[in-house]
């Protein structure tokens, strides 16, 4: 299970993830979901993904979910400090053409 | 007291004019005769050589020509590997490696998209289904609570019959209404109940669902995404290294066609032929020479007056040969041999007596030949 927090600051939604992030965190990542339709005042949203050591199908399936909700919120959104295997998904699914990726 | 003087030798001792004479013919002669010798060592040499060369020449000509049969049909064999090796059959069309390269970056493209898809939508169903399920929750709480309410309308209604009966008369239409408002209860609290039903069997079917589709969404399609990147590199690098070897074929091709050229070269270019020719023509002048020479001695002998000594000319001529050998200043055995060549079927006491057989042992053959 991972860890998934959220937070405001300067007008940036800032989502951590941590450990492994799984389709077992839907309910979670809901709660997340919900909570950025309420982020008024926000102009993006930040994914820090430094603690993250795993993500599967599902995890990639929450971000592309995420990505469509910010669109509809009109929040510039971006993955940052992905590394090791979390770096290498992102690359296989290509994710750098959907997502802003940032060292 | 001293010893006797010896005499000089003859040439060395004043004699007169026509002795004079007699001796530089005999001398002319006896040098002749040592050429003639010499001459026709060089050219029965230089024959076998020619044959010799005839012969190796000839066989290197004739490997020549086969390296040049093999060549060609190794050329046609490595032209097929080429074609091989640079294309690829699907479904009964070649392709060529670009083609295939782009073809399978495409399709494990298409995959890995199509597994990203179903991951994306398989969460948002799993969204979508919690929140239908909250909701169900919700309805199913309504219902609940229009039981409470239910229960209480009939517990009015009980109370207001009560209430009409003691009123007797006065309160039979009230009562009327009472038990009216029973029925409804009643009827509501029935409807409320299959409504409870309805609503907990679609609940059960939605958490089915849910948890199918949990289970479809955990089941995670990385390992297959990793799998499918793994498999387009090394696809890719077997084109690669495919090209490589096409490369390399190609270019043993071009080696073999040049190396065809090369030796239908050497065979046309008739070595041997010409070889043979050349030297043909340095035996027989060495031939006419040495001819010419013993005709020229015996034509002089025939001059020379009979009371000449022949063994002191041919002594003199090996002398100066001698002297010719010793300028030459070659390194030592080179000089042996030149010197086992040149007395080949000479006189060997003379050869001794002027110096010429100087070193031991002196013997020639094909083994002595230096090989650099």
């Amino acid at each position: 299970m991972s860890k998934v927090e959220i937070t405001t600051q300067n007008n940036t939604k800032k989502i951590t993830l941590s450990g492994h992030f799984t389709a077992m965190d839907h309910d979670q990542f809901r709660a997340i979901l919900d909570d950025l339709q309420s982020g008024e005042g926000c102009t993006a949203c930040a994914v820090d993904l430094e603690h993250l050591e795993f993500i599967d199908s599902g995890g990639l399936g929450m971000l592309l979910l995420l990505r469509d909700a910010c669109i509809k919120q009109k929040l510039a959104l971006s993955l940052t400090n992905a590394k090791g295997d979390v770096l290498r998904i992102l690359d296989i699914a290509k994710f750098d053409q959907l997502f802003k990726v940032v060292g | 007291m001293n010893p006797a003087p010896q005499p000089l030798p003859r040439r060395f001792q004043k004699v007169s004019d026509a002795q004079q004479h007699s001796d530089i013919l005999d001398c002319v002669a006896a040098g002749s005769d040592l050429e003639s010798g010499i001459l026709q060592n060089l050219s029965s040499d230089v024959e076998s050589l020619s044959n010799h060369l005839e012969d190796e020449i000839g066989r290197m000509v004739s490997n020549f020509l086969e390296i040049s049969k093999i060549n060609t049909a190794q050329g046609h064999f490595l032209e097929q590997v080429v074609k091989q090796a640079n294309s690829i059959q699907m479904e009964d069309k070649d392709m060529n490696l670009d083609e295939f390269t782009d073809f399978v970056t495409r399709t494990f493209s298409e995959i890995i998209d199509l597994n990203i898809f179903y991951s994306k939508e398989a969460m948002n169903l799993v969204f979508v289904l919690s929140n239908v399920m909250a909701q169900m929750e919700r309805v199913e709480a309504m219902v609940n609570k229009i039981g409470v309410l239910n229960s209480r309308t009939n517990m009015v209604a009980i109370n207001a019959t009560i209430e009409a009966v003691r009123s007797g008369s006065e309160g039979s239409t009230f009562k009327v209404v009472s038990d009216e408002l029973r029925e409804l209860a009643e009827g509501i609290n029935g409807f409320a109940h299959n409504l409870g039903a309805e609503i907990n069997t679609i609940r059960q079917g939605m958490t089915e669902s849910h948890t199918i589709m949990m289970r479809l969404a955990n089941k995670d399609m990385i390992p297959q995404m990793i799998l499918q990147e793994k498999t387009e590199r090394i696809t890719k690098n077997l084109v690669k290294q495919s090209q490589y070897f096409s490369e390399t074929v190609t270019n043993v091709m071009e080696n073999t066609i040049k190396c065809k050229e090369i030796s239908k070269l050497v065979s046309n270019f008739q070595v041997q032929d010409r070889a043979k020719q050349a030297l043909e023509y340095v035996t027989d002048t060495m031939r006419a020479f040495a001819k010419r020479n013993t005709l020229q001695s015996h034509a002089l002998e025939s001059l020379i007056d009979g009371g000449v000594d022949k063994q002191e000319a041919e002594q003199a001529a090996y002398q100066a040969l001698n002297q010719g050998i010793m300028a030459l200043s070659l390194e030592e055995s080179r000089e042996k041999r030149l010197r086992a060549f040149l007395t080949r079927g000479q006189d060997s006491s003379l050869k001794d007596l002027v110096g010429l057989n100087k070193k031991e042992n002196q013997t020639f053959s094909g083994e002595d030949i230096e090989l650099f």
